[in-house]
């Protein structure tokens, strides 16, 4: 059951760092805050979590990372969508309002 | 892509530098994370027990952080590699074993691939080659060559072939040159030989109608002769005597049908009348989508036509249609395959033997695999390793096998008889010979290291660890090494038996005697440049001859010389065979007559070849041209007096015999038989004619000298040029050579087969001394026990060679029983042995037992040696 829990959250946490990276590079600390404030502290993450999910997300190339200074003046890892990362951000929302409006309509009318 | 590829080179190459990265971002997250909590308000006690809680959790994802790089498998391998490395290190004798036999079963498959490659796969060097077909005569069911009316009729009626050429297979030319003398390969062919080819000229044009007098040269011959002048296209040539224009050069490297370097492509000056000469040969391009079979079918139904048609000429001859490939290789074709197949069995037992010695290994390590295992090793990662391991190995043996095969590739070249084949044979390691060789090395690595990692994979965790030193002994284990030693008895005894039957057979075909002594006898062709149209009728022919013939007779240390227009082991020259009748036999009792071989001969022929005389008496130089050029002499073989004049005399008898009408001899010799054709054919029917009542444009002379010929290979030739500077002097070599070419294939296979069966019975030999050394190495303690209770010597050393011979006696019976089913395959190759030879197949039996049994009895005699004492204190 866990594992299934898991599994569900690194694909929509995938999907939320890619709609967060859209507007702004980021860094990890920086994500992770704007998941919690913009979700109204509904969702949040842990560092454990977020920080594979970003490499993996680097790995398939669908994010870059620059080096740049951090408020506080150290060097810090920043976070861009890539092209790729850009259609790949249209697909999955697009499967994601697919598939969240077949629950919703399932949990009204069933 | 790009950009994956660079990550995954950055992952693999900069491990360092991400790391790097990877603490720098953690640890920017951590500070903003204090930093968060000492806002919130928290002591800085705690905000810094809360980082460090948090840093915990980001300690574990780091793991997961280096996995998303994507490169595990390959960072494990490297691993693995190093590993296997000095494993193979700690190990020199046993890595270089392996080594070496790897090399050994890998280069001995490349090399034989690169041959079979050459021979069988590399396509023809022509457009479209698979629709190509020679079409042939036959008479009797022997192929007897077309004649020129009979090819006209056939490209006239048929529908199944695009186009049809016909050419000659063997003639020279002379080509004079500033001065020089020079006798090339010609071929006659018609003007549509190269367009049915689809090879076109890289140089100039085809022929055309316009001019029959023309040439195309091979490019080797442009570039040799000519300094590659362009401007050669619309030079005249003096070729025989005749003024010939160059039209065009052939690209690099295209020869047709042999090593022809001259075409003279018209089709003009072919024999239209005399239908019944079939020497020549016909190439055709099949139609889209029409098979051999359907051509065959067509052509059958053509050539019955034309028998009833021409039944002076045709009544008996068939037409066939093969493709070009069987044609030059059909009967090799099996014995490449045959070759093949040993190359694998040695393969496999290099295989067995490599697996076996690794087993060897791993039961060393079991305590160390147990440990790794017990540590959490998956087992996934443990054959992942033994994998590498072999896969080490055997890159190492694959390297060094190309080596090995490409050096032998090269003394194998040098077996083969480059005049027999044809020009476009180039044996060498291509991109296709190396794939095979990767492939079969894949696999091998997989054979070699998947046994040993099977068994390691299995390995009983509880009872390795308990068991210490003693669980190698394991009898599972032993099973298996011993089924590896029994296989490879099998395969080497299967191999065996096939080289000791090739063996036998070459032996005997060595010893087989042609009919003639062909030691001490030096074989040159003869090709006269004649320039006038009377320098063509017999008269001056001989004449000619005879002046040649008695001045090579005065250069010192010849003892004779003579001239034979059609010598035995001469290949590609099919017009020597003909019918012939005896005078009043009935046209009914003529179609019984066998084909004879024509040959024109001068008298002291018989004398240079050693060939006995057995009635009559042989030509002498009285029998020379007759006033209206018939023939009046002739003298004949054993065989056809036998079959022709049983329990009769045949001398005086009168013979019909060539179509030229001036054939009515009478036999006033007979002479001892020779094979005419190969060593390994039977002996035919011979019927000699003397040479100075004969017309053959081209001849060979034979001389027989004191040692060894070639020494007298250029006086021979300054004598002919002395009385004609301009006669081409070609194909000088011992007769000795020309016997051996027809034996070529005998002798390679032979020596290939040994060579392939040495190795085996080595690595099986091997094979077995490490098992039994092993043997006896895990049962020291157990001999010392035996010793002190008692058992003599002899008792250990029967133990010991009682369950080393098990496995020899299962390997032998089951090698028999193979090589009983398998040699049969090998039957056309033989020659005069059956493929279940007892003598040969007992031979090998007792080589194997011998071998072993050595094998068996070097560790059993350190058994005996075994000092209970500190066998006991062993362990």
């Amino acid at each position: 059951m866990k594992k299934e829990e898991a599994d569900l959250l690194r694909g929509t946490l995938e999907l939320l760092i890619l709609r967060l990276l859209r507007a702004h590079q980021l860094n990890g600390w920086e994500i992770m805050q704007q998941l919690q404030i913009v979700s109204g502290d509904a969702l949040s993450v842990t560092p454990g979590a977020l920080y594979p999910a970003l490499h993996r997300l680097e790995n398939r190339g669908l994010i870059s990372a620059v080096w740049g200074p951090s408020e506080n003046n150290r060097k810090a890892k920043f976070y861009a969508l890539t092209s790729a990362g850009r259609k790949q951000l249209d697909r999955d929302r697009k499967n994601w309002e697919r598939f969240s409006g077949a629950v919703a309509i399932v949990l009204r009318d069933a | 892509m790009l950009d994956q590829l660079k990550r995954r080179w950055r992952a693999l190459f900069h491990k360092e530098e991400l790391e790097r990265e990877l603490e720098a971002e953690l640890r920017d997250h951590l500070e903003h994370e204090a930093a968060q909590n000492l806002r919130s308000g928290m002591t800085p006690d705690d905000a810094h027990n809360a980082a460090l809680k948090s840093f915990n959790a980001i300690e574990r994802s780091k793991e997961e952080c280096r996995d998303a790089r994507g490169v595990r498998l390959i960072e494990e391998f490297l691993q693995d590699l190093r590993y296997g490395t000095r494993l193979l290190a700690k190990n020199p004798g046993v890595t270089l074993i392996a080594i070496v036999t790897l090399a050994l079963g890998i280069g001995a498959n490349t090399a034989i691939f690169s041959v079979v490659n050459a021979f069988l796969l590399r396509p023809l060097p022509y457009g479209d080659p698979d629709r190509l077909v020679m079409v042939d005569s036959q008479y009797r069911g022997q192929s007897s060559g077309v004649s020129f009316a009979d090819f006209e009729d056939w490209r006239r009626q048929n529908n199944v072939f695009d186009d049809l050429a016909f050419f000659n297979l063997r003639w020279n030319a002379n080509l004079q040159f500033r001065a020089e003398t020079e006798t090339l390969n010609l071929t006659f062919g018609t003007a549509n030989l190269f367009s049915t080819l689809q090879v076109a000229p890289s140089l100039g044009h085809g022929p055309t109608s316009a001019d029959p007098d023309t040439v195309l040269l091979s490019h080797g011959l442009w570039q040799r002769r000519f300094g590659s002048d362009p401007a050669i296209v619309g030079r005249q040539l003096r070729i025989d005597g005749r003024s010939l224009t160059v039209i065009g050069v052939m690209p690099p490297g295209f020869r047709f049908p042999f090593q022809s370097d001259l075409w003279w492509l018209t089709d003009r000056y072919f024999n239209r009348q005399n239908r019944g000469s079939r020497i020549d040969q016909t190439i055709a391009r099949l139609k889209p989508g029409v098979s051999p079979e359907q051509a065959q079918a067509e052509m059958r139904e053509i050539a019955a036509r034309l028998a009833q048609t021409y039944p002076e000429t045709n009544s008996e001859i068939t037409a066939t249609v093969v493709p070009l490939r069987d044609f030059w290789f059909g009967k090799l074709r099996r014995s490449f395959w045959l070759l093949l197949g040993a190359c694998g069995f040695v393969l496999l037992i290099a295989c067995a033997n490599v697996a076996n010695l690794l087993m060897t290994q791993a039961t060393v390590r079991e305590r160390e695999l147990a440990l790794r295992a017990a540590l959490g090793a998956s087992q996934g990662r443990l054959i992942r390793q033994s994998l590498s391991e072999a896969l080490l190995l055997v890159s190492i043996g694959c390297a060094l096998g190309i080596v090995l095969g490409a050096w032998s590739l090269r003394m194998l070249v040098a077996l083969l008889p480059e005049e027999l084949l044809p020009f476009f044979v180039k044996i060498e390691l291509d991109g296709r010979a190396l794939m095979f060789t990767l492939l079969i090395s894949l696999v091998t690595a997989l054979f070699v290291g998947l046994i040993p990692a099977l068994r390691t994979a299995s390995v009983d965790l509880d009872q390795s660890l308990k068991e210490g030193g003693k669980f190698g002994a394991s009898p599972r284990m032993q099973r298996v090494r011993g089924l590896l030693v029994v296989t490879e008895i099998a395969l080497a005894v299967v191999l065996l038996a096939g080289a000791g039957l090739m063996l036998r057979s070459f032996t005997r075909l060595q010893n087989t005697s042609p009919g003639f002594t062909a030691e001490n006898v030096l074989h040159l062709e003869i090709n006269p440049t004649y320039r006038r149209q009377e320098d063509y009728r017999v008269e001056f022919m001989s004449r000619h001859y005879q002046q040649l013939l008695q001045e090579i007779a005065t250069v010192p240390g010849v003892v004779a010389v003579a001239d034979n227009s059609d010598l035995p082991f001469v290949g590609q020259k099919p017009w020597y065979r003909g019918e012939f009748s005896i005078q009043g036999q009935s046209s009914e009792d003529q179609k019984q007559n066998p084909l004879v071989n024509y040959q024109a001969v001068s008298p002291d022929y018989f004398r240079v070849m050693q060939i006995p005389l057995l009635r009559g008496r042989v030509f002498t130089d009285r029998d020379t041209v007759m006033p209206d050029g018939r023939r009046d002499v002739a003298i004949i073989n054993r065989r056809l007096a036998e079959r022709m004049w049983p329990n009769v005399d045949p001398i005086g008898k009168r013979i019909n015999c060539g179509d030229d009408g001036n054939g009515c001899a009478e036999i006033v010799g007979v002479v001892g038989d020779v094979k005419h054709n190969s060593l390994v054919d039977e002996v035919g029917y011979d019927l000699y004619y003397a040479c100075f009542q004969s017309y053959s444009k081209q001849t060979h002379f034979v001389a027989r000298t004191q040692g060894d010929p070639m020494t007298l290979a250029n006086d021979i030739q300054r004598a002919i040029w002395q009385v004609a500077p301009d006669t081409g002097v070609f194909n000088v070599v011992p007769l000795t050579r020309l016997s051996a070419n027809t034996i070529w294939q005998s002798r390679v296979w032979g020596l290939l087969f040994g060579i392939f069966s040495g190795i085996a019975l080595v690595l099986a030999t091997a094979g077995v001394y490490g098992v039994m050394a092993y043997f006896v190495t895990q049962r020291t303690r157990e001999i010392g026990v035996r010793i002190a209770l008692g058992a003599q010597w002899a008792d250990v050393l029967t133990m010991i060679l009682r369950s080393g011979m098990a496995l020899v006696t299962a390997g032998l019976t089951i090698g028999l029983a193979g090589a009983l089913a398998l040699t049969r395959l090998m039957t056309t190759l033989l020659f005069e042995v059956s493929p279940t030879d007892p003598i040969t197949f007992g031979a090998v039996a007792l080589c194997v037992i011998l071998a072993t049994l050595l094998a068996c009895y070097i560790p059993a005699r350190r058994a005996t040696r075994v000092d209970p004492l500190v066998a006991l204190r062993y362990e």
